[in-house]
């Protein structure tokens, strides 16, 4: 039998093989046209590669016009031909020199600010075809900005820096002595100059607390609390007896409203001033008078330290910083970062200028210009001047290289298609400098009648062709226009009228071929190759999706290169279908997840295309950052602990003793486990509020605590764990629970009829196999609360309690630098995920000797005897703290009008706030983005999910965990690494441009959320044995049959449960969505998350309230659905 | 060693009766197996020796100690039984060394006496090399074995064992059968084993309580509940049986739809249950004896099974295998009936025979 199979086995192998080289080739193929295109991008200099095809459509109009105008030109004379053919020559040359020089004059240079000079400076740089002078301009320029920056990107003095570079260039004699001076130096200044540094930081410091305009700083001002705080802190550390009684007036004017600070604000000022900081709430403050306060409480630093010149202003700089806009922070934080550079910078500058003295002889020819500009900068001369002066060379080679190029151009035309060309490279230069019209000639062009315009165009051409034929009437107006050109403007007005020409014009090809190619030299290049035919529409079109096929090519070759392996180590070549399931997931996962996790990681290490740790050294020398690690590690670490020593005694009191109420509170501990975490942080917000939390005023009361804040204070690291255990430890309880469920009850009676007792069972026999699942529980709670970014801004930014997570976001609203250091603390973020991971698939390898009995015996419930009911009031308190207390809050909050009172005051009760949320069409449109980003993503990740369950439990078939490998490493993903890694890579960089749309956060979803689904309906699979499916079989009903009739009612519940599991939390999702959102894709938890900081406290709370009804409701629903099979 | 009285105990788990009544002491040194179908009762029996359950009512004594009663209940613990589980329960995370020491390790003995204990009774179920492995690393009945020297480390005086070979294939439970009753018969302690397994039961036990719906049917050493069926659920449990409906009527019974008539000299009269087991009906081609008719046969190897037709009814006949090739279907044979069972036809067979789950 086998032997007759034999040939059919091979011929199906040997297809299989051709097939695959067949597919290896084409993606070749492919992976060498799309670098071509990458080159073909890279040396035209254009921003789009879409600039490609458009040329050649530019060409095929152009062409198409000309067509038809032919008859109208043969029909002139032939003096009237020549005429027309210099003036067409005269139009080029003006026409190209103005595309040419668009913004690049070096009138436009010295006027541009530092980032547009850049720009021009390096775009002329590259079209300088003098390597001299290129080479030369361009290392004087790159000397310039170190020495004018003052530091390098690893944060040396600038002209440290440039003295070595100098020295390396020099004889090793001469290079050794300059080193060893430099060093000498730098030990016999060092005292003067850091006292320098202190002194400048004194002066920025000055002049940044002076600052008075609100504008320039964020959330009001708020931010200045701290700095406020510190001042006083430090006044009071030099000077305790200072008099601050001057102080009070302002004081008292801060908060809004005094009611809650009244006893502070009549205690002595000493007390009284940190009090009220400490107790401000961002929204109860009056920006402008705290500022006046910090100004003074300065002021009353400077009179009373003894030394203020000699302090050292830059934590306090930073600081400041952190309280300011973006763009005054930045550079706040970088003077403040560049202090001691800059000092050091002056006490080297004779030491640089001898060098560069030193350097002139035997320099190469390069470098001339390089030395010169750095004497000159440091002779006094400005920066900018030097500048101009550099891009003055560039500028004047430009203009004499146009002049030659353009007279090239002309005369080497080749004589029979001449004037096409040349009408060609008009229309196409008229695209990027076109002559303005007045509106009314553009109505007269809209609205000549056919006739009219054929004799419109005709007399435009012959008053071309001869400079005494009247100009036609509709176009006399253009031609007033001020600056107006004769020739041009007709020239234009001829094209735009009509014949074809007229959609070069439009939308499609001017805007396209604009924003595509922006450059004054690709722009030219670009016009030339219209004027030239447009290339070939294969190469064209090619290079115009260059990206886009390499990636396809290389997914391709990617998957070629798979099946072959997996072919291979089968030792059979037959092809099976279902690879192309597998294939296409795999293909997903590795444009969505690994590329852009590779490209952080790339990013992370080569900050300015070149490898270096730069990126991890600035962001550790920076203290705030280094507290967010320690927070992120010891917050994290510390909810572990405390959940998972939360939840085991609750899982096992729950799940394994007589308590009262077990399957209750079972349901209620479940719960938070759906709740949005930054609910419950905006909750123990209101609960734990030093001064107006609830909590805090009731343990005043209650043991007659004099002051208005404390004893809690939860914008604290302490306060931070707590909020972060009471949401995470339901991942330790539900893991333990199962773990507990799925137990051999009689491995604990084996240990009681052993002599052992409950406890000693508990302890011998019951902790230690659980003992994987505790560890897998606790892994799950550390990594959730690690990458959580919810609590921490809510709870950690008002106490300056960061988290890596929260420095993550906040780098990422600051531009390029941000997005580098973004990146570094991502990367820590994911190796901290990817340890995890590892780790727990340890401990669940090890996990599988946990025996499964085939008896299905009750568990063994412990009779707690005297113990039950005190146990069972304990049980209830914490129930009660840790889940009623915070959802009563948010309902509370959601009817009040003033928060700070009770809801069952007089006049402060209102259901406006739930009236408000859902009469807004902001709410509305958010809260219908996340029903349908999470719908989509649920319904996507369920059919991968049945899809993948199905290939992992019924199948054999090789390369069936790959998928599943991808899908677990990107749920154990960290959000905002998913996140930042999609705004990185999905901006058109490989290819593919999803930013700022809808499917960028539906992608992000699947990621995260895909394995949700998986898990559930895999386990459900794997409980249907397979003998389910094969009788179905056997009794005749088909594959498709047996799906519908058996295996499918058996796993609906789950396939149900899994598309809630993932529905649930990318409905409330933050984290993800906070990074990519837009104006039109804000999500239902952004919306609640930007109204609770910027907005409405009550109305944040209402939405709260809303979604968490909202998931109580779907937890329902699925109950019913699946009959009590399954809830979360 | 240790005798167990059971009195009166009676088990329900809400509505639903699972044990009533129970009255019994098993003797010291005694041997006893609870056998009977899934769901019978009899684990439910076992655990409350050991302290797993609470009788409803009841008393239950270990020799002379009451240790579960109306106001007492002794647990598990305290009781110093032996107890060997269906799934082993062999603890994952303790070598065999370790699970084999632990009862002595919470006695806690002295670990020169632990070790040498361990090893001697890990020498008795032969695993003495396997000491340092890990359960994961060992076979279902090695396992088992690790479970029985752990019930046996601390010398109990009663061991109790919750089918403990059921989960194993048939050869090795074969062998484990004669081991257990070996260890039993050397240690001379009392054994309190339950099975559903009516071979098991016979193989090993002084006596066997055959118990159904929570009621013991029938008690008493293997061969003469086999013999001596007090009831129909009995006959049919152990062993093979064939009941045939017949009128008993001076010293005669009349088998139904035959014109067979057995001598009987029983005192019942009117409708009866015969019955009858296959391998007690002697069959040859020729000779005296009941008519009958070969309509099918089934060759077993060490048996063969026939089918014989008797006027309307068809009877069950077992002979050796080797008489496969006399009796062909269509043949005519003679039968001797050399003993059946008479009991009352009350209507009740069908209602017996189901078994309870």
């Amino acid at each position: 039998m086998s032997n007759r199979m034999m040939p059919e086995h091979d011929q199906q192998g040997r297809r299989a093989k051709a097939a695959l080289a067949l597919a290896s080739l084409l993606a070749v193929v492919l992976i060498i046209l799309g670098l071509g295109g990458i080159r073909a991008l890279d040396r035209s200099g254009f921003d789009d590669a879409g600039g490609f095809p458009l040329i050649h459509k530019a060409s095929r109009y152009a062409n198409e016009g000309l067509a038809l105008d032919m008859p109208m030109i043969g029909a002139l004379g032939d003096i009237e031909r020549q005429t027309l053919d210099e003036t067409m020559d005269r139009i080029i040359s003006s026409l190209w020199r103005k595309v040419r020089y668009q913004g690049e004059t070096l009138k436009d240079y010295s006027r541009a600010d530092p980032a547009k000079r850049k720009g021009v400076m390096d775009a002329l740089l590259r079209e300088t075809s003098d390597t001299l002078l290129k080479t030369g301009v361009s290392r004087a320029a790159d000397a310039l900005d170190t020495a004018s920056t003052g530091v390098t990107p690893d944060g040396q003095p600038a002209y440290k820096w440039l003295i070595l570079s100098l020295a390396q260039k020099m004889p090793e004699q001469t290079a050794q002595a300059l080193r060893t001076e430099l060093s000498l130096q730098e030990k016999s200044a060092f005292e003067s100059v850091e006292r320098t540094a202190r002194a400048d930081s004194q002066a920025i410091f000055g002049e940044a607390v002076a600052e008075k305009r609100l504008s320039r700083y964020s959330s009001g001002g708020a931010g200045m609390i701290h700095v406020a705080r510190a001042l006083f802190d430090e006044l009071m550390r030099v000077s305790p007896e200072a008099d601050l009684s001057p102080l009070m007036p302002l004081l008292q004017d801060i908060p809004k409203d005094t009611s809650t600070l009244e006893d502070m604000l009549n205690s002595p000022a000493r007390t009284a001033i940190p009090a009220v900081l400490d107790g401000l709430v961002q929204e109860n403050i009056s920006g402008a008078r705290l500022l006046a306060l910090t100004r003074e409480l300065y002021a009353a630093l400077e009179d009373h330290h003894p030394d203020i010149t000699n302090f050292d202003h830059s934590p306090l700089l930073l600081l400041q910083a952190e309280a300011m806009e973006p763009d005054s922070a930045q550079l706040l934080r970088d003077s403040a970062e560049r202090l001691s550079a800059v000092a050091w910078n002056g006490h080297l500058a004779p030491l640089l200028l001898e060098t560069l003295e030193r350097s002139v002889e035997g320099a190469e020819k390069e470098d001339e210009m390089m030395l010169a500009s750095l004497s000159a900068l440091i002779s006094g001369e400005p920066a900018e001047t030097i500048q101009d002066g550099l891009a003055g060379l560039l500028i004047r080679a430009r203009d004499a290289d146009t002049g030659t190029l353009i007279e090239i151009f002309l005369k080497e035309l080749p004589q029979e298609s001449a004037f096409e060309t040349k009408a060609r490279l008009i229309s196409a230069l008229f695209i990027f400098d076109a002559p303005k019209l007045p509106s009314s000639v553009q109505r007269t062009l809209t609205d000549l009648e056919d006739e009219e315009r054929g004799q419109f165009r005709t007399e435009i051409l012959s008053a071309l062709a001869d400079p005494d034929a009247p100009v036609p009437i509709g176009a006399t107006e253009a031609l007033e226009v001020q600056g107006a050109q004769k020739e041009e403007m007709l020239l234009y007005l001829h094209l735009l009228s009509g014949g074809g020409w007229e959609k070069l014009y439009g939308e499609e090809i001017a805007t396209g071929l604009r924003l595509a190619v922006r450059g004054n030299g690709p722009r030219i290049r670009a016009a030339r190759e219209i004027a030239s035919g447009g290339g070939n529409l294969f190469t064209q079109t090619v290079n115009g999706f260059g990206k886009a096929l390499t990636l396809i090519g290389v997914l391709l070759l990617v998957d070629a290169i798979l099946l072959a392996f997996l072919m291979r180590s089968g030792r059979d070549w037959r092809f099976d279908v279902k690879w192309l399931l597998i294939l296409l997931i795999v293909d997903f996962m590795l444009v969505f997840q690994i590329l852009p996790l590779s490209y952080l990681l790339f990013r992370a290490f080569t900050p300015q295309g070149s490898f270096s740790l730069s990126t991890f050294g600035r962001l550790f020398n920076y203290e705030m950052n280094r507290s967010a690690l320690v927070n992120t590690v010891v917050g994290g670490l510390s909810a572990t602990v405390l959940g998972t020593l939360i939840a085991f005694p609750l899982a096992w009191l729950v799940g394994r003793t007589n308590l009262h109420g077990r399957k209750f509170f079972r349901r209620m501990f479940v719960l938070t486990y759906m709740v949005p975490p930054y609910v419950g942080a905006m909750a123990w917000l209101r609960l734990l509020n030093p001064n107006v939390g609830s909590i805090n005023i009731a343990l005043r009361g209650l043991f007659g605590l004099s002051g208005a804040t404390g004893p809690i204070n939860v914008y604290s690291l302490a306060g931070l764990v707590w909020v972060l255990t009471t949401f995470y430890y339901p991942y330790a309880f539900i893991t333990i629970s199962r773990a507990m469920e799925k137990m051999d009850p009689s491995l604990e009676e084996a240990s009681r009829v052993a002599g052992a007792s409950p406890f000693v069972t508990l302890a011998r026999v019951t902790l230690p196999i659980m003992t994987p699942s505790l560890i897998a529980g606790a892994l799950l709670v550390f990594v959730s609360a690690a990458s959580c970014y919810g609590i921490p801004s809510i709870i950690g930014a008002p106490g300056k309690v960061h988290t890596v997570t929260t420095r993550i976001i906040e780098y990422y609203g600051r531009g390029t630098q941000g997005l580098n250091d973004a990146t570094g603390l991502a990367i820590f973020l994911m190796v901290l995920a990817i340890l995890i991971l590892y780790l727990s698939d340890v401990v669940i390898a090890k996990k599988q000797y946990i025996t499964v009995s085939g008896k299905s015996t009750r568990p063994n419930i412990v009779d707690l005897r005297a113990w039950r009911v005190p146990l069972t009031i304990l049980v209830s308190l914490f129930a009660g703290l840790i889940v009623v207390l915070p959802f009563t809050t948010i309902l509370t909050t959601s009817l009040k009008i003033d928060v700070g009172k009770s809801v069952l005051d007089a006049g402060n009760f209102t259901l406006n706030q739930w009236s408000t949320i859902f009469t807004r069409s902001e709410t509305m449109d958010s809260l219908k983005n996340s029903l349908i980003f999470a719908s989509v993503a649920a319904t996507v990740g369920i059919t991968v999910a049945i899809t993948m369950s199905y290939l992992l439990q019924r199948t054999r078939i090789r390369g069936r965990r790959l998928p599943d490998f991808l899908i677990t490493l990107g749920s154990g993903s960290p959000s905002v690494v998913i996140a930042l890694g999609l705004i990185m890579s999905m901006q058109g960089r490989f290819g593919v441009n999803i930013y700022n749309t809808a499917y960028i956060i539906i992608v992000a979803y699947l990621i995260k959320y895909m394995m949700m689904g998986m898990r559930t309906v895999t386990s459900a699979i794997s409980q249907i044995h397979v003998s389910l499916e094969e009788s179905s079989q056997v009794a005749g009903a088909s594959w498709l049959g047996t799906m519908r009739r058996v295996t499918g009612p058996l796993i609906f519940p789950s396939i149900a449960a899994g598309w809630f599991l993932i529905f649930i939390p990318c409905f409330y999702e933050l984290s993800m969505t906070t990074l990519l959102y837009s104006n039109t894709t804000k999500t239902i938890g952004f919306q609640l998350y930007e109204y609770w900081t910027y907005t409405s406290q009550p109305q944040a709370s209402a939405m709260a309230f809303g979604i968490l009804l909202i998931v109580i409701l779907i937890n329902t629903v699925l109950n019913r659905l699946t009959k009590g099979e399954f809830s979360i | 060693m240790s005798s167990v009285t059971i009195k009166n105990v009676t088990k329900s788990f809400g509505s639903s009766l699972i044990l009533s009544d129970f009255n019994e002491v098993f003797e010291d040194g005694e041997f006893v197996t609870l056998l009977g179908p899934s769901g019978c009762g009899k684990t439910t029996m076992l655990r409350m020796i050991a302290g797993f359950e609470k009788p409803s009512a009841g008393e239950i004594y270990i020799d002379s100690t009451l240790v579960s009663g109306k106001n007492t209940f002794v647990p598990p613990e305290k009781r110093g039984v032996g107890m060997v589980f269906q799934s082993y329960a062999v603890w994952p995370h303790m070598d065999v060394f370790h699970n084999v020491a632990y009862p002595l390790t919470i006695a806690k003995a002295d670990k020169k006496v632990i070790a040498d204990k361990v090893e001697k009774v890990l020498d008795m179920v032969h695993l003495s090399q396997y000491a340092q492995r890990y359960p994961n690393q060992l076979s279902g009945g090695q396992q088992q074995r690790v479970a029985l020297a752990r019930a046996l480390v601390a010398e109990p005086n009663l061991l109790l064992l919750d089918e403990p070979l059921s989960n194993l294939d048939a050869k090795l439970r074969e062998s484990m059968r004669f081991e257990i009753k070996d260890i039993q018969r050397r240690l001379g302690i009392t054994v309190i084993y339950v099975t559903h397994d009516q071979t098991e039961a016979m193989a090993m036990s002084d006596r066997v309580f055959l118990i159904n719906r929570g009621v013991v049917q029938q008690s008493g050493p293997p061969e003469t509940i086999y013999n001596e069926p007090v009831n129909q659920f009995v006959a049919d449990f152990l062993g093979k049986v064939e009941f045939l409906k017949g009128d008993a009527k001076e010293g005669a019974i009349r088998l139904k739809g035959t014109d067979v008539s057995l001598p009987y000299e029983g005192k019942r009269q009117g409708a009866v249950e015969v019955a009858i087991r296959p391998e007690n009906i002697e069959m040859v081609l020729e000779g005296a004896g009941i008519p009958g008719v070969i309509t099918k046969r089934y060759y077993l190897g060490d048996v063969s099974d026939y089918r014989v037709k008797i006027g309307e009814i068809e009877l069950r006949v077992i002979r050796e295998g080797r008489s496969y090739k006399q009796f062909n279907p269509g043949v005519s044979v003679m039968l001797n009936l050399r003993d059946f069972l008479v009991f009352d036809d009350d209507g009740s067979l069908h209602d017996q025979l189901k078994i309870q789950t």
